[in-house]
């Protein structure tokens, strides 16, 4: 094993030029709220030089919202590097590759995490029990308490976390090792542990934390007590050579199964399957929305990464259906139905839009499931998985757009009531006009991206299942009992999907028909409000027309990239 | 009220519409043909204008008299489209643009569906599936439907700023009259200028609408509402059939472009000769498409009701757009019959069933307006009755194109454009004099109303029961409006067809050919032949009736006397419409419009000389056409006038004075004697003219028998069985919903559980499936 | 020399006592300590892997695993103690405000 350190010419730095931003960011992030007019005896000398570390800190580097400039620059220079490089290609050592596939996830990750910074802009309060400004203070009142309140520290904290979540997510998504790879889904995971107990201000946040972070911790003990045995299986975790010998492999050898299962329970987890998905809205309805925002994107596209790895590269057999078809199969149909049926009666928006994005990863898990179907060739695979990434995609614009809006709400204590939801036509008609966007694009409508991503997963599942159908209705209940399992999956995302249309337009019907407790209209927050307009003319282009034909392009050889290595 | 101070200055808005044309052709160097489709475009972008601003300044005293609310604005879209349309119109006729059947101008392509294409990996989202382009499709029909559509919306809309906006029942509600009238316009100049099929539809369907919401204007009123649902839910009859027409049409040729099918209509796609059964078939699709736009019988019933729509609507309806559109689609089927011009044989019967519907419809309308007391109504009958002339000389005109008499057919088809023409000058005069009659009327009662409530304590007077429509409480107000009066007096002498004017010209030729196609050709034309020349006679007598009950005799109310012709804008147009009216048509005449309308070889106006024109149309050589033409004459312009008067005319009262040609005509009318009526008018036939002859009646018992009974069914099928399946889910949803929540029960210990659990139970499946 | 199968076994079964005592107990730091057993059965896989491949991954994935599980229980200590800060309890079962 080669260490990376030697390797490191200009051309690898280049490859992996996002990451190493992230680091510098986080290096700079410890350093720069630090400086301070310290200064330094020369030994044997009387002469003082400044030391910058320490002593009282100077007002730029004591500035609140330093941190957070540090974070979103940093994310914002890591997103234009991934786009930049989008097409360069090339190992890093021997456990990582970096392709166009893993560029493309650093994409996702860091546009969300990047999001989520600017939501988090100005309103994170020092101390646990910090109140937030109230309706009655005057602006004078409520800036003093907001710069009383905000301490440079906590924003210091919080803004690491975010990078190093997003560090260990890209990095995640280069892995070629799986051990490798579980390294950086920890580093991710175990940030994002902390992300979700951070909402201090919140009664439950310490209480979101515990479960998410227990839960999550013991999934992943069991994910990495399972790629153990696939240690001992293989006796390396390279996954070219797991694949290798898992085609080379006779019959179902024990070891590895249950291995790679032990794993999909981790990775379900990650996703929000069913049943592993249970702390989930909890973690969203306790985590502040941002945090529950990147959750619901970036972290769960991280976890489809590790899925599509694991299944699609290491376990996928040469010819004839996947040990875990059925097994995916049922876990996709429960999944999407557990969710939408929870959502229906859900009270709590961020709970709704947690259980919304639990059965979105339940379409997703279908469309992966069909690829294992047997009936799949590597191009109708290809295309599901490229519909499962544009999905992962889009779902950053108006999954996170819907909980930037949220957090707006927050921002002033609500959000956590669909009451706060109340009359937002009229109080702020740009923001109910964006949320009503995302609302569509969750539920499926054309011509948003919601729908071309479901689509086009549609599409793909059905294409996989193609030839199969009843001609006339007198063969159409014999037809029905011999009809390839795919085909339910799509019947059931089809379903699910207009079970769903009750709670996002639930909704939408109390923004615009229910009056509202006070007319006041939302906090300005600039950079947020341009944030969440941004996520909602992007969802709309990327439904139609040009640009969503040019992103299908770039996930679509992105994909080919991943698929042909 | 009667505000008589000069509001030209508000005009100052629409200059920079104007000054459009001349930048375009002096300073761009645009062609006329390249700026046509700003005539749809910039109307499109205005009406929503009219309306947000509409929302927005409601109330404001700016808006309100500065801009009309909105009036100003769809003015200035209109001068701006009237110009265009005389631009285009003066390049085609001093020839500087080249005289084609037709050109075809696409400036973009307005419909594109994206459609996702996949080979492979690869994801395209491609235009081409079913890319339709809009075109520009001008020739001599549509350049002067143009014009009409165009100048009498303009008129219109110049006299909608007196006739709305002095009305405090419309105040704060003019932008969604402006907005809706500007939709409307838009919807006939694109019916006018598209070049295919679908596009058609597609600008007809929105001229439905919009009559659906400009006669529900005041959708308070329930006969309003009830009219504006006739009128949309009659024409949807039409318009399902037009619709199945021109998916035969598609069929056939595989396109609905003109220049596609025109081509050659005899050979359908892939160059199979196309069988004159199928495309019987589709003509008569779009026929009764056209029928119900242009209330032929039998989807006539919505017409006399669409005039409880604003008055400038119905001027709109009855003469610049809607009714002319069905007009110009059968017009549109010329091509297909003209066997001069690979044309398809053997579609006589076609030709026949336009020609007799026109017929009776002319027959009946006429008939039935001979009993209507509300002015408007008696325009609208009328409109229906020289609609049904054109339809009449349409299918004369198909005939003989059809059995090869080509010259006959491109001058009956001519004249009836041509008649088009002058019906629409003349008939939107009459409602704008109408409406002028209606708004004095109106506000003279209310001064009235307000002198007798400042004098007296008795307020039997209800303002509910007094109809300033009925023509029965007008009488003398010659006297009191010269300019409404001698406007509506060339309005009718054009409609009636007193030589020399206007109508004459063009009723004159569809008549004459008419009887020539019957006598010549196909004895089956006598019935319509007949029918038209009677109707000729009847129009003679309602119109003048109508004239004389409105201005002559002596005032039969109070109210006349505080008549006063003073709202500003309302003027205007009916000046400059009398005067086409009065001269248009012979000057027209003079450059041969008839021949030049319906010729596709005549490709110029050209001077014809005073003689050679009057000579035509006074001594044609043929004898039978002369004995025609001079009956026509005889019973249009003598019987059915001089009856009229024996039974209205009279003089004014003494001491009232009226512009010297209509004291003249209104003591002309004194001179026949005159006649008591009140037997016929108790007579049965009169009954059932006033009934609409049942027509209304039948219609509405077929429907409370067949149509109700099953939208009773269906309501009660989607109550009970769909809504309760439906909500039979949702309660199911919602229990499950509930149920499946218990599950997170928020301890973690249990969430635990519940992926040990999901785990075992994946190895137990696994396994299972397996072994 | 001890046989890899029966380091294996000796994984089994502190994998399985780690996972039933993670949904059995109710105390939260008692959880975690189960999931530090469960590490270490995994730990152990990796241990016996090493040794029967001669491949020195093992070790290395062994080492790294126990630094992440370090990680693992100071973050886990540290949101115990926010939940006990707001909620006065570290009690599984009790803090439920987050349900359905």
């Amino acid at each position: 094993m080669s260490s990376i350190i030697s390797d490191m010419d200009p051309a690898t730095a280049q490859l992996i030029l996002p990451e190493l931003l992230m680091l510098g960011g986080i290096i700079a992030m410890i350093l720069v709220p630090n400086f301070g007019d310290a200064t330094m005896r020369i030994p044997l000398t009387k002469i003082r030089i400044p030391f910058l570390i320490g002593g009282t800190r100077f007002a730029t580097t004591n500035n609140p919202k330093l941190p957070n400039q540090i974070a979103t620059t940093t994310l914002a220079l890591a997103f234009m590097t991934s786009l930049l490089f989008l097409s360069e290609e090339g190992d890093v050592g021997n456990l990582l590759h970096v392709d166009e596939f893993s560029r493309m996830f650093a994409l996702v990750f860091s546009a969300a995490l990047l999001l989520a910074s600017l939501a988090t802009t100005v309103r994170l309060p020092a101390r646990p029990k910090a109140s937030a400004p109230l309706d009655t203070d005057s602006t004078v009142i409520s800036d003093a308490k907001v710069n009383a309140l905000i301490d440079n520290r906590r924003q210091v904290d919080f803004h690491i976390l975010l990078l190093t979540t997003g560090l260990g997510m890209s990095l995640m998504a280069m892995a070629t090792n799986l051990f490798m790879l579980f390294v950086c889904l920890e580093l991710a995971s175990l940030s994002s542990y902390i992300l979700v107990a951070f909402h201090k201000e919140n009664d439950v946040g310490g209480e979101a934390g515990t479960k998410y972070f227990i839960v999550g911790s013991v999934v992943s003990a069991i994910g990495i007590y399972g790629m153990s045995l696939l240690y001992l299986w293989n006796g390396n975790l390279d996954m070219t050579d797991l694949a290798a010998s898992w085609d080379a492999m006779e019959g179902m050898d024990p070891l590895a199964t249950i291995g790679v299962g032990l794993m999909l329970v981790a990775f379900g987890f990650k996703v929000g399957a069913a049943p592993f998905h249970l702390a989930v809205p909890d973690a969203y309805a306790g985590a502040s929305s941002p945090v529950a925002g990147v959750l619901a994107t970036a972290s769960k596209a991280m976890g489809f990464v590790a899925l599509i790895r694991l299944l699609l590269v290491v376990t996928m057999p040469s010819e004839g259906q996947a040990f875990w078809f059925l097994a995916l199969s049922i876990i996709a149909v429960v999944t999407m139905t557990w969710g939408n049926l929870a959502a229906l009666t859900s009270d709590n928006p961020k709970r709704v839009l947690a259980y919304s994005s639990v059965a979105h990863a339940g379409y997703m898990l279908a469309a992966l499931a069909a690829t294992g179907s047997g009936l799949a060739d590597s191009d109708t695979s290809a295309l599901i998985v490229t519909a499962v990434v544009f999905h992962l995609v889009v779902l950053v614009l108006f999954k996170l757009g819907a909980f930037l809006i949220l957090s707006m709400l927050e921002a002033e204590g609500r959000g956590h009531r669909m009451e706060d939801l109340h009359g937002m036509g009229r109080r702020d008609p740009v923001i109910a006009a964006s949320m009503f966007v995302f609302m569509l694009s969750l539920a499926g409508v054309p011509p948003l991206s919601g729908f071309l991503s479901k689509l086009l997963m549609i599409n793909g599942i059905v294409n996989v299942s193609a030839g199969s159908g009843s001609a006339s209705a007198s063969t159409a209940l014999s037809w029905a009992q011999g009809v390839d399992p795919v085909f339910w999956l799509a019947a059931a995302i089809v379903l699910n999907s207009a079970l769903s249309l009750f709670y996002y337009l639930r909704i939408v019907l109390v923004m615009f028909f229910e009056s509202p407790a006070t007319e006041k209209p939302l906090k300005r927050a600039p950079s947020l409000r341009m944030a969440i307009i941004a996520c909602a003319v992007l969802t709309l282009l990327f439904g139609i027309g040009p640009l969503s034909n040019s992103l299908l392009d770039m996930v679509g050889s992105a994909v080919d990239s991943f698929m042909g290595s | 009220m009667s505000d008589t101070k000069n509001e030209w200055g508000l005009l100052v808005p629409i200059i920079p519409f104007l000054l459009v044309v001349p930048y375009l052709k002096f300073l761009a160097g645009w062609e006329s043909v390249e700026a046509a489709f700003l005539i749809v475009v910039v109307p499109l972008l205005t009406f929503p204008v009219i309306l947000v601003l509409g929302q927005l300044y409601n109330g404001n005293e700016t808006w309100k008299n500065r801009y009309k609310e909105g009036g100003i604005f769809g003015l200035g879209a209109l001068a701006l489209a009237l110009s265009i349309a005389i631009w285009i119109i003066y390049d085609y006729i001093v020839g500087s643009a080249h005289f084609e059947a037709h050109s075809v101008v696409d400036p973009f392509s307005w419909l594109t569906f994206d459609v996702i294409e996949q080979s492979g990996t690869q994801w395209e989202v491609s235009t081409g599936f079913a890319d339709i382009g809009v075109g520009v499709w001008i020739d001599s029909v549509t350049l002067m439907l143009l014009f009409v559509a165009t100048f009498l919306c303009f008129l219109i809309c110049w006299f909608s700023l007196g006739y709305m906006n002095t009305d405090k029942i419309n105040e704060d509600s003019n932008h969604r009259f402006y907005g809706e009238f500007v939709l409307f316009a838009i919807g006939m100049f694109g019916m006018v200028l598209a070049d295919n099929f679908l596009w058609l539809f597609i600008f007809w369907e929105i001229m439905g609408l919009c009559s659906y919401l400009l006669i529900g204007f005041y959708y308070w009123k329930e006969s309003a509402a009830y009219a504006a649902k006739k009128a949309f839910l009659t024409t949807r009859v039409g318009d399902v059939f037009l619709m199945v027409g021109l998916l035969i049409l598609y069929d056939i040729y595989g396109s609905l472009e003109f220049a596609v099918i025109f081509e050659d209509p005899s050979t359908g796609v892939g160059g199979a000769l196309v069988d004159s059964g199928e495309l019987f078939w589709a003509l008569l699709m779009l026929f009764i498409g056209a029928v119900g736009k242009s209330a032929q019988f039998p989807l006539h019933v919505w017409l006399p009701d669409a005039m409880e729509g604003p008055t400038p609507v119905s001027a709109l309806i009855h003469a610049a757009t809607m009714v002319n559109a069905g007009l110009y689609l059968v017009v549109r089927m010329v091509p297909f019959v003209d066997v001069h011009v690979n044309g398809v044989a053997g579609l006589e019967n076609f030709a026949l069933i336009v020609a007799w519907i026109g017929g009776i419809t002319a027959f009946m309308a006429a008939a039935i307006a001979f009993v209507q007391n509300d002015i408007k109504k008696v325009l609208a009958y009328s409109t229906m009755s020289q609609l049904a002339y054109i339809f009449t000389g349409l299918g004369a005109g198909l005939l003989f194109l059809n059995i090869g008499e080509h010259h006959a057919g491109y001058f009956v088809i001519g004249a009836s454009m041509f008649h088009l023409f002058n019906h629409a000058m003349a008939k939107g005069m009459l409602f704008m004099a109408s409406g002028s009659v209606i708004h004095e009327v109106h506000h003279a009662h209310d001064h009235v109303r307000e002198l007798s409530e400042k004098y007296s304590t008795n307020e039997g007077d209800d303002h509910g029961d007094f109809d300033p429509q009925d023509m029965r409480i007008m009488g003398g107000l010659a006297a009191r409006m010269p300019v409404t009066a001698t406007a509506m007096m060339f309005g009718s002498m054009s409609i009636i067809g007193i030589p020399l004017i206007g109508g004459f010209w063009s009723k004159e030729g569809i008549i004459a050919e008419t009887w020539k196609a019957c006598l010549a050709e196909e004895p089956l034309m006598f019935v319509p032949a007949l029918l038209v020349l009677a109707t000729a006679g009847m129009t003679g007598f309602y119109m003048t009736r109508m004239w004389l009950m409105t201005f002559a005799g002596p005032p039969k109310s109070e109210v006349v006397g505080h008549v006063h012709e003073a709202t500003p804008w309302i003027k205007e147009p009916l000046i400059v419409l009398s005067i086409i009216t009065a001269i248009g048509g012979f000057a027209l005449a003079l450059f041969g419009a008839a021949e030049y309308l319906g010729d596709p070889e005549y490709d110029h106006l050209s001077f014809h000389g005073i003689l050679d024109t009057l000579e035509h149309a006074f001594l044609p050589e043929d004898i039978n056409l002369r004995l025609v033409g001079w009956t026509t004459i005889l019973i249009a312009m003598v019987i059915g006038p001089v009856m009229a008067s024996r039974i209205h005319g009279g003089r004014l009262i003494d001491g009232v004075e009226a512009s010297p040609l209509v004291s003249w005509l209104v003591n002309l009318s004194s001179r026949f004697g005159s006649q008591d009526v009140s037997e016929l008018a108790d007579s049965q036939l009169a009954e059932a003219l006033r009934r609409r002859l049942y027509f209304d009646d039948l219609y509405e018992m077929t429907l409370a028998k067949t149509a109700v009974p099953l939208a009773e069914l269906s309501a009660w099928f989607d109550k009970n069985i769909i809504d309760g399946v439906i909500k039979q889910i949702e309660s199911n949803s919602s229990t499950g919903s509930l149920q499946v929540r218990r599950i997170t029960t928020g301890s973690a210990r249990d969430y635990i559980l519940m992926a040990a659990v999901g785990m075992l139970s994946i190895f137990a499946l696994v396994w299972g499936v397996s072994a | 020399m001890i046989e890899a199968s029966w380091i294996v076994g000796l994984g089994v079964i502190l994998f399985s006592i780690g996972l039933l005592g993670a949904f059995t107990r109710k105390n939260a730091i008692v959880v975690l300590m189960c999931i530090e057993v469960m590490l270490n059965a995994a730990n152990l896989n990796f241990v016996a892997g090493a040794s029967h491949y001669s491949d020195v991954d093992g070790w290395v994935f062994t080492a790294i695993a126990i630094a992440i599980a370090a990680a693992e229980v100071a973050i886990g200590l540290a949101i115990l103690l926010s939940l006990y800060s707001t909620q006065e309890t570290i009690s599984l079962d009790e803090a439920n405000i987050l349900r359905n």
